[in-house]
């Protein structure tokens, strides 16, 4: 978990002052949490030791109700970036867009760019799927042994956060014993993309990390 | 007058079919295509950011590319790291204040291409994370355990160690939502 | 909606003037006297249903989260989780204790750890809805200086230096911010335009933010949008083109009260249909239980010269307004009311006096002005225009109140000037004021 302190700031309000006839409307104040990365995964396949699973969920701490309805923001790309010089820059990109509720998965490519500005790599394969509805099958899209899913999921985070931030603030010296699970219930929004690692080069280790880019 | 408008709109009407036809077209072409994407967020390992990055460096911690986070976060992490544990020596994988520090101040998550991937299971160390591994609790011990772990039991297990529901062992490997 | 759009029809610019030449004259003469609303395009939304369904899901979602905080009551997550509902709550509702439970919570979660940047950021959401501007600000400078997530803190911060009428500060604070074609930047720049009166620029921010929710594909963002444009063109006497974003806006939410209540307006300012204009806002007061709907009824009440009718339904708002919960919420209505009020006016003053502290924007300045000629003193008033309000905010009850003030202080000449700019937005005003403009105008 990154944004460990997610609050009720989903979509905030504030007056914004136009007046029509004795009246104002409500502007959304921030809409931009759309774009936050709650957790990261790299593993080896439990399907397949010749493949590598990459996992980027957002949109954290989601009950039943708002789940239904949770959707991506589809002017957010998510990405997920592949060192394997050892370099620590992106030498792969992995990237999902989803347009009218359909997931475009991209590559895994080398990047035109690299760094915080990038473009969508559209001559890349392209691993498309429509984006899992709640309380529906999983929908999953695979070409040339790449697999791709997006959609709610259960958060497999587990974690007692609300010890862990008192510690930290100093309000709390310990854990307690058993803990709570802060997220127990609550799911995300997941991206899951399941790829050969002969894709991947040929280095030991990846350096990887997961970013989120907006459309300007 | 009714009469002028009606022809009107089927004006309108005829108008709108064409322009279909070319808007069909168009529907063709990427949608992606030609568009400029601008970094937002960005994460690799878990809690690092929330532990060691001050709230007043935040954003630009979310701003600085991996290439460049040792040189301008080490120190700031290894400054966090003792104000956290004045009695940091070392921790299980041997590291010191400076090594642990400078390790974590790129903020990327490793991962082996051939062998167990996990963030530690007891006998691999950050070959990857998988979504059963106590990533939290692995990341205290490091911090708050000592050279063998036994450093501050308190603090070193937030004793919650599973998931509230089972992963699957086909994809797409998550649960299904609550 | 049109069946095409403009894009297209620029392509052929020959036809569209001898369609223009052909029909143009026709179409203006036979919309002018049609009338806009027709109840057929909204009856659908026009049932409890809506609000309803929003209320279960709600409902749903806070027992989730209260369950949650029932089994760990000391759990500043799920604190913050309900602050949210609640104060949601009070959005779909109007029960304002709901926004009152939704502040304690917040209460609890910054007492048990404070300087966290979101807490401050909702509790400024909060003070905002509450109209509580200068405790807001404080927060959001707080939140700024911590550091975190500054883009959110700026855009909020900038909300609230503009109803503080600190436009130099919020323009510094939006010049600093590097996302310029975000949503919530375009918004921003959205209201500045229209506060300097430049509404074509602002329109167009509108249209961009708008077309930005059209591809994020968030249904919420574009109902939003749609409302606020809808109420856009009306300022800009765009009538059919309002009224057809408000339908546009329903069918994303059929729960949005708002955009039911624009229509109201148009079937009352535009269509004078005040049959129509009172069966929609007598649905919504049923179902929406706030005091604002008794003013726009009073005012539909007047414009039908039932001028007791109109007085009971002033005094049935001003009632429900000024019950203390509502902190300053309506202080700048329940002003204006008493300004006009027989005996009331040294109460206006005081009220009037007491916003300027909360909200220094020009707009208070004008009531200040306002309540000051009603109390007899015109000379003040005129200070107070010309310090404060001249050539800062292009609002048109702003220039309405300023022709009156000049006129009352003989000066003939500004006071047509101004009278004239407001009757240009005569669609915002109302049917009301548009013929007391006119009948001052008629004397000069």
């Amino acid at each position: 978990m990154k944004n460990l302190f997610l609050t009720a700031l989903a979509v905030i309000s504030a007056s914004i002052g136009i007046v029509l006839a004795a009246d104002h409307i409500d502007a959304p104040a921030v809409t931009s949490t759309s774009s936050d990365i709650t957790d990261f995964y790299a593993f080896q396949s439990p399907e397949s030791s010749s493949n590598m699973v990459f996992v980027v969920n957002t949109q954290g701490l989601m009950d039943p109700t708002a789940s239904a309805t949770a959707a991506f923001d589809e002017n957010v790309m998510i990405q997920v970036n592949i060192d394997n010089t050892g370099d620590f820059v992106e030498d792969l990109v992995i990237q999902a867009v989803v347009n009218d509720g359909k997931l475009s998965v991209y590559g895994p490519v080398k990047p035109t760019s690299t760094g915080l500005m990038g473009m969508v790599e559209t001559d890349a394969t392209v691993t498309t799927t429509d984006v899992t509805e709640y309380g529906k099958t999983a929908s999953i899209g695979s070409k040339n042994g790449i697999k791709v899913f997006a959609g709610p999921r259960d958060d497999p985070f587990f974690f007692d956060l609300v010890a862990f931030k008192s510690i930290l603030a100093g309000t709390a010296t310990g854990f307690s014993n058993p803990g709570a699970d802060t997220f127990a219930g609550t799911n995300v929004m997941s991206l899951v993309v399941e790829v050969p690692k002969s894709m991947l080069g040929s280095a030991a280790t990846l350096n990887t990390w997961a970013v989120t880019k907006r459309k300007i | 007058m009714k009469n002028i408008i009606r022809a009107g709109s089927l004006l309108f009407i005829a108008f709108s079919a064409s322009f279909l036809t070319s808007c069909d077209k168009d529907d063709d072409t990427n949608p992606f295509e030609g568009l400029t994407y601008q970094q937002e967020d960005q994460m690799g390992r878990p809690a690092i950011n929330t532990v060691f990055v001050a709230t007043a460096d935040k954003d630009d911690f979310n701003e600085t590319t991996p290439s460049a986070m040792s040189g301008k976060y080490a120190t700031k992490f290894q400054n966090q790291l003792m104000a956290l544990n004045a009695g940091y020596t070392t921790n299980a994988l041997g590291m010191d204040a400076a090594t642990f520090s400078g390790a974590l101040a790129t903020d990327v998550l490793n991962v082996a291409t051939s062998g167990t991937t996990t963030f530690f299971d007891g006998i691999n160390v950050l070959t990857g994370r998988t979504l059963a591994d106590d990533v939290i609790s692995t990341e205290l011990l490091l911090i708050f355990g000592g050279p063998d772990g036994s450093a501050n039991p308190n603090l070193t297990d937030d004793n919650v160690d599973a998931n509230d529901k089972a992963f699957s062992n086909t994809f797409p490997y998550l649960a299904s939502p609550h | 909606m049109y069946p095409f759009n403009l894009h297209h029809l620029m392509k052929k610019p020959i036809l569209i003037a001898a369609v223009i030449l052909l029909f143009g004259g026709a179409f203006a003469i036979f919309y002018s006297q049609r009338p806009i609303a027709d109840p057929a395009d909204y009856a659908a939304f026009m049932t409890p249903n809506h609000l309803e369904n929003a209320k279960e899901k709600l409902q749903e979602r806070t027992l989730f989260w209260e369950n949650k905080l029932q089994a760990a009551p000391a759990n500043f997550v799920y604190q913050s989780k309900l602050a949210g509902l609640y104060a949601s709550w009070f959005k779909l509702t109007g029960d304002v204790q709901q926004l009152h439970r939704s502040d304690s919570l917040l209460c609890l979660v910054h007492e048990q750890m404070p300087n966290q940047v979101g807490t401050l950021q909702s509790m400024a959401a909060n003070a905002i809805t509450r109209h509580a501007f200068a405790e807001a600000e404080g927060y959001m400078r707080q939140a700024l200086a911590l550091g975190e997530n500054r883009f959110a803190s700026s855009l909020m911060l900038t909300d609230v230096l503009m109803e503080r009428g600190n436009f130099g500060d919020a323009d510094r604070l939006m010049r600093d911010m590097a996302s310029r074609t975000h949503f919530d930047y375009l918004i921003r720049e959205m209201k500045m335009l229209d506060q300097e009166g430049d509404l074509p620029s602002a329109i167009k921010n509108m249209e961009k933010a708008l077309a930005l929710a059209r591809s994020a594909g968030s249904e919420e963002l574009l109902n939003w949008s749609l409302s606020n444009l809808a109420d856009m063109y009306g300022h800009d006497g765009r009538i059919r083109k309002s009224y057809n974003t408000y339908l546009e806006a329903l069918r994303y939410n059929p729960a949005d009260l708002h955009s039911l209540k624009g229509i109201a307006w148009v079937a009352f300012s535009q269509d004078k249909n005040t049959a129509e204009a009172q069966r929609i806002l007598g649905f919504l007061q049923k179902i929406h239980p706030v005091p604002d709907y008794d003013l726009l009824l009073a005012e539909i009440a007047e414009f039908e010269g039932k001028d007791s009718e109109s007085a009971s339904l002033r005094q049935s708002f001003t009632q429900k307004a000024s019950n203390p919960a509502y902190g300053n919420m309506y202080k700048s209505y329940l002003c204006e009311l008493k300004a006009t009020d027989v005996g009331q006016s040294t109460e206006a003053l005081a009220i009037a006096q007491q916003e300027i502290k909360e909200r220094p924007h020009p707009m208070s300045y004008s009531l200040l002005a306002w309540a000051s000629l009603q109390n007899g003193e015109k000379a003040a008033a005129k200070e107070i225009l010309e310090k404060y309000v001249v050539n800062r905010t292009e609002e048109p009850n702003a220039l309405y109140r300023a022709g009156i003030i000049l006129l009352r202080n003989g000066e003939r000449e500004s006071a047509k000037e101004y009278l004239e700019s407001a009757l240009e937005a005569s669609y915002e005003l109302g049917p009301v004021a548009t013929a007391e403009i006119r009948q001052e105008l008629s004397k000069l």
